[in-house]
């Protein structure tokens, strides 16, 4: 079982280089979101697979952790455009009505 | 072997993402690029086995650090200026230290190495006395909690006074209104409640967030856990709730009041657990004598310090989250 | 028995690992932000549920299966109420979901119902007011399609900095806002 493990592990690494590469290269902001958002998923499977390659199967309560925590941030992100696209609505209709 | 070039691999991101934060001027960007930094450090601590400090980082990094970047961004300007100086002067400071410290790990030991003088110190010596004075399966807490329990007091106390710092700059104030229809606006901003599917998915989440926190509080002497992690996964539990329903929920869930008060309860019970065991006839935060008999009373002290940790943790984490919400996270 | 429970774990792990790769790829090579996440969200759930069932096989009769069942069930969860969250976001900040073809030009879209472009600051509106709907937000596209400065949109790929973008923005929302501004008082 050893080399599945280790050829899944390899499989989620590699994404992991190529979420970090979107995250890099952008173009949108979003673009980043979405690679921290996919990084935090490969991070949860990474760990889940890497406890059984070393065998400690016991430490998956951070991967239970990571799953939990993981979309506050995207909600965050959320909550931080809805309410500047907002307040920019706001100012310019104030400078409107001036 | 294995785990040592997964962990190369790893570092090796760590760097071009580090790199990546340096170079962007877009704070977003930077945030974001540090969420990744903490994911790849937190998946390099859990190879390198360190579970404990994989967890803290995990929470704290993944979780409640996007959320108070993005609060304190939305207080500032989303673009970095330009240096005031010159690049060259820290361009030669920062090459110089660089120097220095790739020439003093060429002395460090291999890693890993059993001759190396930190696992001669005193290392061995935790490791063996533990099952036989303080008995728990997971020697870290044995280590943070028993035998270096000052220099967890005192990681207390730099959280608590991270708090106080905050909350001198932040302030308590309510920030100036400009009119009723401010308090409307508010309203219809500071929360996620006409999202549906975050909203309905994410109260779902709470009480497993909490139930977990407690989880990792009370199995921290068998796996790893403990104060500072259970104490951040349930301040990020009320951060999720607050998020979806606005910041005036938040704070009636848990008041400020309440949550200063916290801060501070759980620096004052550590404290107390050292001086009750000094009145009892040991030293200070020597917990054996707590009960009759030493093995039970290092677990009592144990149990008692680590409530009072995730305490004061929690507490922070809320009232950190409750002062950029006050101002309004736009 | 065991044999055959290796067997299935590793075809679960492997398939697993595939998906999760071209969820990878798809991430790297889709032209627009939106097609991107599709890539990202659709592969995430299918690539992480196999890789969670194939170690639950490996699990054995202990509490570790339970743990990767509270795993699952947890990404399950949260995974695609992050992808919402974020598409939600991008779309108030006025990310284009105008597919383009390979030379930049926008490709012709059929599937935009014309019957629903009203005045433009009415169906933004009706978006602002009430997001969740899905009909909805093809009227936001129909009408961002009919905005005279629609072509702000080939700048949109920095659109939350570009004034062009926001210019042709901010009058509709604005006007979107007082038309909206009863209703909205009322939800909250």
């Amino acid at each position: 079982m050893e080399w599945v493990y280790f050829g899944t592990s390899i499989a989620i690494l590699v994404t992991m280089v190529l979420a970090v590469v979107r995250g890099l290269i952008g173009p949108t902001i979003f673009d980043r979101v979405l690679a921290v958002n996919m990084f935090g998923t490969k991070t949860v499977l990474f760990l889940a697979v890497i406890s059984f390659l070393s065998g400690r199967p016991d430490f998956l309560d951070l991967a239970l952790a990571y799953a939990l925590i993981n979309f506050i941030g995207v909600l965050a992100v959320l909550l931080f455009f809805q309410s500047r696209g907002v307040r920019r609505d706001a100012e310019a209709e104030r400078e409107a009505d001036k | 072997m294995i785990t040592i070039v997964f962990s190369l691999f790893l570092l090796t991101m760590l760097v071009i993402v580090a790199v990546g934060i340096l170079r962007t001027d877009n704070l977003f960007t930077a945030v974001m690029l540090s969420g990744i930094f903490s994911l790849i450090m937190a998946a390099n601590f859990f190879i390198l086995d360190a579970a404990d400090v994989a967890l803290t980082e995990a929470v704290i990094g993944a979780g409640i650090s996007t959320v108070l970047f993005l609060g304190a961004l939305a207080l500032t300007a989303e673009y970095d200026r330009s240096p005031p100086v010159g690049t060259w002067v820290p361009l030669l400071t920062s090459s110089a230290l660089g120097g220095v410290i790739i020439f003093a790990t060429l002395q460090a030991p291999r890693l890993g190495d059993p001759n190396a003088v930190v696992h001669k110190h005193v290392a061995p010596w935790y490791l063996d006395r533990t099952p036989e004075l303080i008995d728990v399966p997971n020697v870290v807490t044995a280590v943070l909690a028993s035998f270096r329990g000052y220099d967890t007091l005192g990681e207390v106390f730099v959280v608590f006074i991270a708090c106080i710092g905050v909350m001198s700059l932040l302030g308590r104030v309510r920030p100036r209104r400009d009119s009723i229809e401010e308090d409307e606006f508010d309203k219809r901003t500071d929360n996620l409640r006409h999202h549906l599917i975050p909203r309905v998915v994410g109260k779902m989440l709470v009480p497993f967030i909490v139930l977990f926190g407690l989880y990792v509080q009370f199995h921290g002497d068998f796996g790893p856990g403990g104060g500072f992690q259970a104490g951040a996964l349930i301040a990020a539990g009320v951060i999720l709730y607050s998020l979806l329903e606005g910041g005036p929920r938040g704070r009636e869930l848990v008041p400020e009041w309440f949550s200063s008060l916290l801060v501070a309860l759980g620096a004052f019970t550590y404290t107390c657990v050292g001086v009750v065991s000094m009145a009892m006839g040991g030293r200070f935060l020597d917990y054996s004598v707590l009960s009759h008999d030493p093995v039970h009373g290092q677990h009592m002290g144990i149990l008692i310090i680590e409530a009072g940790v995730g305490m004061t943790v929690t507490g922070v984490m809320i009232t950190i989250f409750h002062a950029f919400s006050r101002r309004g996270i736009r | 028995m065991d044999l055959l429970l290796d067997i299935a774990s590793a075809i679960l792990l492997l398939t697993g690992g595939f998906f999760v790769f071209v969820g990878g790829f798809g991430v790297m090579r889709m032209p627009e932000f939106f097609t991107r996440m599709h890539a990202a969200s659709l592969t995430d759930t299918g690539g992480a549920a196999l890789i969670l069932l194939g170690l639950m096989l490996q699990g054995g009769l202990t509490l570790v299966p339970f743990k990767l069942a509270a795993i699952f069930l947890f990404l399950f969860l949260t995974s695609p109420t992050a992808s919402y969250a974020l598409a939600n976001a991008a779309l108030l900040s006025g990310v284009s979901t105008a597919c383009r073809n390979e030379t930049g030009a926008p490709l012709p879209e059929n599937e935009v119902d014309s019957a629903d472009s009203k005045p433009a600051s009415k169906s933004v509106a009706k978006t602002s007011a009430s997001r969740t709907s899905g009909r909805k937000t093809t009227a936001k596209q129909a009408a961002e399609q009919a905005a005279p400065k629609a072509a702000a949109r080939k700048a949109s790929k920095k659109a939350a900095k570009k004034p062009a973008g926001k210019a042709a923005k901010k009058p509709a929302r604005k006007a979107a806002k007082k038309a909206a501004g009863k209703p909205a008082g009322k939800k909250s």
